[in-house]
């Protein structure tokens, strides 16, 4: 068993580091690989990344936390829940994100694939956010259920456990592998490669974290497999309006 | 022409900068609620949390706040083209790549 314990004081330092190691690898890319948008558009669609991100991923926490916010609402207490931990989620993120950048796109009349320049920050970042987690340990309820394999992390509690966070790092290791490979790829589908596989991890690997329930998956898996169908209905539609636009 | 100053207000930075920072305050009010429960393992004195919690609060409602108030004003000034320049009657958020697929994503 490997001994982590609990250190939630450097969480935040963690996923501070997290957004300027994405923005840092996004900056660069984009100076290497030129940009499909020009400037104040590619802000724009940041801007709405992060307002998304921001709302999404708030709003996932909540919803994971729904007991919790039953029992402040009842007590009249909702303030409180902006001190309540762990309520954010990188999937209600990413969803958010994702909506959030679609919005923007269609007011302002963006209709390019811009997703692609995120795909490799993303992966870095949530690498990096990871390290913070796992170093967390119990405060931050991402940890993985007991295990007794060679490689099980002890948070604090005298417990081995799956270290969850580290096989989430090197999915995205492999993942950011396959979306900076140079394949000549459609716009949009370095992206759309990493958001499915990413939602698709995360309906799997979330099987090996103690959450609670509802109809046979926690919060985070039922939104993942909502963000699958929807990046299938989204596929399917571009695909449509493709066809008739190549027949008009 | 020149734009006029409410158009001339980089809104789209703003918004991302006080996104991040709202974002950050709320991991930092997390931890400092653990730390408070005692979950945290660590030992820190009340004098850190007296000090922490209100600075916390304070860059998330200014935050917060400020995001609110600069996406209101970002839509406002979109929506009436309040940063047009005079001669030219393009749309706050412009669009030049009509030329690519039509679907969005």
């Amino acid at each position: 068993m490997i001994p982590i314990g609990s250190h939630p004081v450097w969480h935040p330092v963690l996923e501070t580091l997290a957004y300027a190691a994405g923005y840092t690898v996004f900056r660069h890319l984009r100076a290497r690989q030129g940009d499909i948008v020009d400037e104040p558009q590619r802000w724009t669609v940041l801007a709405g990344a992060a307002v998304g991100a921001l709302v999404g991923s708030r709003l996932l926490g909540i919803a994971e936390q729904w007991p919790t916010v039953e029992a402040a609402w009842r007590t009249g207490h909702l303030l409180a829940l902006l001190f309540s931990p762990g309520g954010k989620t990188i999937v209600g993120g990413l969803l958010g994100g994702w909506l959030g950048v679609e919005l923007v796109k269609r007011v302002s009349g963006i209709r390019r694939r811009t997703g692609d320049l995120f795909a490799l920050p993303l992966c870095v970042g949530i690498a990096v956010g990871r390290v913070g987690c796992l170093i967390a340990g119990l405060a931050d309820d991402t940890y993985g259920k007991p295990t007794s394999l060679p490689w099980a992390v002890d948070l604090g509690d005298g417990i081995g456990r799956h270290p969850v966070q580290i096989y989430e790092i090197l999915f995205l290791v492999l993942v950011g592998i396959v979306v900076s490979r140079k394949w000549k790829l459609p716009e949009g589908a370095r992206f759309r490669i990493f958001l499915g596989s990413y939602l698709a991890w995360r309906v799997a690997i979330d099987f090996l974290k103690p959450q609670p329930l509802v109809g046979g998956m926690n919060v985070i898996q039922w939104a993942a497999v909502g963000g699958i169908l929807l990046l299938v209905l989204d596929g399917w539609v571009g695909r449509s309006e493709g066809r008739e636009a190549l027949r008009a | 022409m020149a734009k006029s100053l409410m158009g001339r207000i980089p809104y789209a930075k703003i918004v991302i900068v006080l996104a991040v920072a709202f974002a950050i305050a709320l991991g930092l009010c997390g931890v400092t609620f653990v730390l408070a429960l005692g979950r945290g393992g660590g030992s820190f004195s009340s004098s850190f949390l007296n000090m922490a919690v209100p600075v916390e609060l304070t860059v998330m409602v200014l935050s917060g706040v400020g995001l609110v108030v600069t996406v209101i004003a970002w839509v406002v000034v979109a929506a009436f083209g309040l940063g047009r320049e005079q001669d030219d009657p393009q749309r706050q958020f412009d669009n030049k790549d009509d030329e690519g697929p039509k679907h969005p994503g």
